[in-house]
């Protein structure tokens, strides 16, 4: 009697122990049964579930209102989860293993393709491609990234506060230009009731590595480049630099640094930075037009836009574009139709137009589209694509960890401890012992 | 016969078992594949003709605890190890590199100088944080008003999150303290500084829980000893150094145990507060100055993608901690007194 008890109970733990395991598995396989099943019958995909892995969090709550208008229309559920940009592949690497990858996921660039490029899907196909410049190409020339958005960087500047210290933004476009027009803001400061000409935000513990390290160098690796012209990534994989413009490119930055507010240069975080430059308290603030959802928080009046990142002393008149993150389809996706026409929806209607250019204050990749941006600096921007006045965005490109060590040196210029010949220098061994 | 019967019975129903187990996902969902393979494996053991029914028991018991050890602690400490020998990217590996993963941390100045750091940093907090506790601890033991309150009070930082409390003190350092003491910049700003916030900060968060191990140490020191003690004409003083110490060997063992690898470990608070910041130049090398090791393991697996490095950073991080804290349990173990 006491030996079947003491089975009947073992069986128990064990059936108790398996049912754990049991019953996520037992959902998975029926709902993958019920899309397929829905597959077969409607090519629409009606009923299917698709997962959307989003590395861009500010867009997270459009994104998700599009996902439920799209339910409701196609019959097609849209799953939105957003991560920052910075941890995609690290999420994306653990849904690999476990068997759980969304159907389209965020990514970033070169450094992300390569880690990821066996399960991307081969989008040449698709109806978009023919009309956009912005998709991401792969090693062997197929498409594989849908570029949802474009963004762009500059010097986003106040309109009021240069108006009255008498500058002309259209006149920034050399170095001398921002350097005179720096001297005049510093010493009008009292009157215009700013604290510094420029935010800058250059703090690891701040978690800004990300504005001086990677979009600082943009700049560098850019800035007055015909687009498509890569010539100084490819040297930089290579562990060389052009150091005549490496040189130009560390005088402007230890120009910006001169002329920053100090708080917020060696201490702030992003949101300090902006809430500066939003409040008024400084004329320039190194970001791109992505600050729009940001500073709509401030209810900002006066007028702003953007001006080049002239850091050279020959005029450069343009700002850097591109496409910061595209997005990819699972290559071994059971829904892959029903995410190619997600993406084509998204592209083509105006509904999609809708929810990338003014709910998310992007700028659309796609040539047919007729909708105007109405945030500010999206806008400033809309200007200079269409003028055609722009340059490439290689940042996101650079060698994995780059990024963070030239932070390093940066905040090191930023505090004063290296000049910008030291910083120079230093980009440089660095840039040749990382190869 | 019987037996025969029985024994055929169990051996078809362990091989059930493990068809199930192998090939039922074939036919079943996955979940109801592994419970009508693990049902037929008891099953099949029950019946099995032996007398030993009570050791398959309790080894049936110790299985759910066993498997979720085994899944979550062993088998990633086994891989992990396997891992730092490859080139993983953290999906898949190509090919096996033998030792270059060791000897690319080994040659890096970035690792060795986390390395040193980190030792300072333990160094430091081990006798900072044990000599706060055991103050704080006298406090709360002797016969102040509101003792009660304090041993809450300053066991409460314990009780937040070291994420939120290096959010927390980010701001009083760069907000608080320069408005305090106008003029200076943040401490956060300075190599130095930064690693006496971070040192002050763990200080602050684990003092208090440290101090309760010391509290209860100190009210089990029995009061007959103390009252010979005082009896004898023993000051304050000498009967703290001379009884109440050498009797909390024990309690002192645990503690430093407790603190050394704890502090060693340290991670949520280094992430939040410095993040590894600021940079230092050091004999003209870029670093991060107060980059401890575990956030460089972090770093070099999950920001610079070199998942396979940081493994083998792990591996060597794993044995330096075990050495340490071996060491350490022998050298006081040797102090510690029988009651």
């Amino acid at each position: 009697m006491k030996r079947i008890v003491s089975a009947l109970l073992a069986v128990a733990l064990v059936a108790s122990l398996c049912g754990c395991g049991a019953a996520p598995a037992g959902t998975t396989s029926q709902s993958a049964g019920g899309s397929s099943a829905a597959q077969t019958s409607q090519p629409s995909g009606e009923g299917t579930t698709i997962k959307l892995l989003n590395g861009k969090i500010e867009i997270d709550q459009q994104l998700r209102d599009y996902a439920a208008a799209y339910e409701q229309e196609y019959g097609v559920r849209v799953e939105v989860e957003s991560v920052a940009g910075a941890d995609v592949t690290t999420y994306l690497t653990s849904y690999l293993v476990s068997g759980e990858m969304p159907d389209i996921f965020y990514f970033g660039g070169e450094s992300d393709y390569q880690i990821l490029k066996e399960h991307m899907a081969d989008l040449s196909g698709e109806s978009w491609v023919s009309h956009t410049t912005a998709t991401f190409e792969g090693e062997n020339g197929e498409i594989v990234g849908f570029p949802y958005a474009v963004e762009g960087i500059g010097m986003v500047y106040n309109g009021d506060i240069l108006e009255q210290a008498g500058i002309d933004p259209a006149t920034l476009t050399t170095i001398d230009a921002y350097r005179a027009a720096f001297e005049t803001l510093e010493s009008k400061k009292d009157e215009l009731g700013i604290d510094a000409p420029v935010s800058l935000a250059a703090s690891i513990a701040a978690g800004c590595s990300w504005i001086t390290g990677m979009h600082q160098t943009g700049v560098y690796l850019g800035q007055g480049l015909a687009q498509e012209d890569d010539s100084l990534l490819q040297l930089m994989f290579e562990g060389k630099v052009d150091k005549e413009r490496l040189d130009q490119y560390a005088e402007w930055e230890a120009l910006l640094c001169q002329y920053a507010d100090p708080y917020v240069l060696q201490s702030g975080s992003y949101d300090e930075q902006i809430a500066l430059w939003a409040t008024g308290k400084t004329a320039f603030i190194c970001q791109g037009n992505w600050i729009d959802p940001s500073i709509a928080a401030y209810d900002i009046t006066f007028p702003c836009g953007m001006a080049p990142l002239a850091f050279d002393e020959e005029e450069t008149d343009g700002v850097i574009s591109f496409p910061p993150s595209w997005w990819a389809i699972y290559k071994d996706t059971a829904n892959m139709d029903t995410c190619k026409e997600f993406l084509e929806n998204i592209a083509f209607t105006e509904a999609g137009q809708q929810c990338l250019v003014v709910d998310c204050g992007m700028v659309s990749p796609f040539d047919f589209c007729e909708i105007a941006p109405e945030t500010p600096l999206a806008v400033s921007l809309m200007d200079w694509v269409s003028a055609g006045k722009t340059y490439p965005w290689y940042a996101n490109a650079m060698p994995s960890g780059m990024d963070e060590s030239i932070a390093a040196i940066y905040e090191l210029m930023a505090n004063g401890t290296i000049d910008a010949q030291g910083f120079s220098d230093q980009v440089e061994s660095l840039v040749a012992g990382e190869s | 016969m019987k037996q025969r019967i029985r024994k055929i019975l169990s051996l078809l129903l362990l091989c059930a078992a493990t068809v199930l187990a192998v090939a039922g996902t074939l036919a079943l969902p996955r979940g109801a594949a592994y419970l009508a393979a693990a049902l037929c494996a008891v099953a099949g053991l029950c019946a099995l003709p032996t007398r030993r029914h009570g050791t398959i028991v309790r080894v049936l018991f110790v299985l759910p605890l066993v498997t979720a050890f085994t899944a979550t602690i062993i088998y990633p400490f086994f891989i992990g190890i396997f891992y730092s020998f490859t080139d993983w990217n953290g999906v898949g590996f190509s090919e096996f590199i033998g030792l270059a993963n060791y000897k690319t941390i080994f040659t890096s100045s970035e690792f060795l100088y986390s390395f040193a750091m980190t030792l300072l940093f333990a160094l430091l907090s081990v006798l900072l944080v044990n000599l706060v506790a055991f103050s704080l601890a006298l406090l709360c033991t002797s016969r102040i008003r509101g003792a009660r309150f304090y041993r809450a009070a300053f066991f409460v930082p314990n009780l937040i999150g070291g994420l939120v409390l290096g959010y927390v003190w980010q701001f009083i350092f760069n907000r608080v303290f320069t408005a305090v003491f106008a003029g200076t910049s943040s401490m956060l700003t300075d190599p130095n500084m930064a690693l006496a916030a971070l040192i002050i900060v763990f200080t602050w968060q684990y003092a208090g829980y440290i101090m309760m191990i010391y509290i209860t140490g100190i009210q089990s020191v029995p009061q007959d000893v103390l009252e010979a003690a005082e009896v004898d004409g023993a000051s304050r003083w000498s009967t703290l150094c001379r009884v109440t110490i050498p009797l909390l060997a024990n309690t002192f063992t645990i503690c430093l145990f407790l603190t050394l690898v704890n502090s060693f470990k340290q991670f949520d608070l280094n992430y939040a507060l410095t993040n590894g910041g600021p940079s230092r130049l050091l004999e003209g090398k870029v670093l991060y100055s107060t980059q401890l090791l575990t956030l460089d393991i972090y770093k070099e697996a999950l920001v610079n993608y070199q998942y396979s490095t940081g493994q083998a950073k792990a591996v060597i991080f794993f044995i330096v901690l075990a050495c340490i804290s071996l060491l350490q349990l022998r050298f006081s173990r040797k102090r510690e007194v029988e009651m």
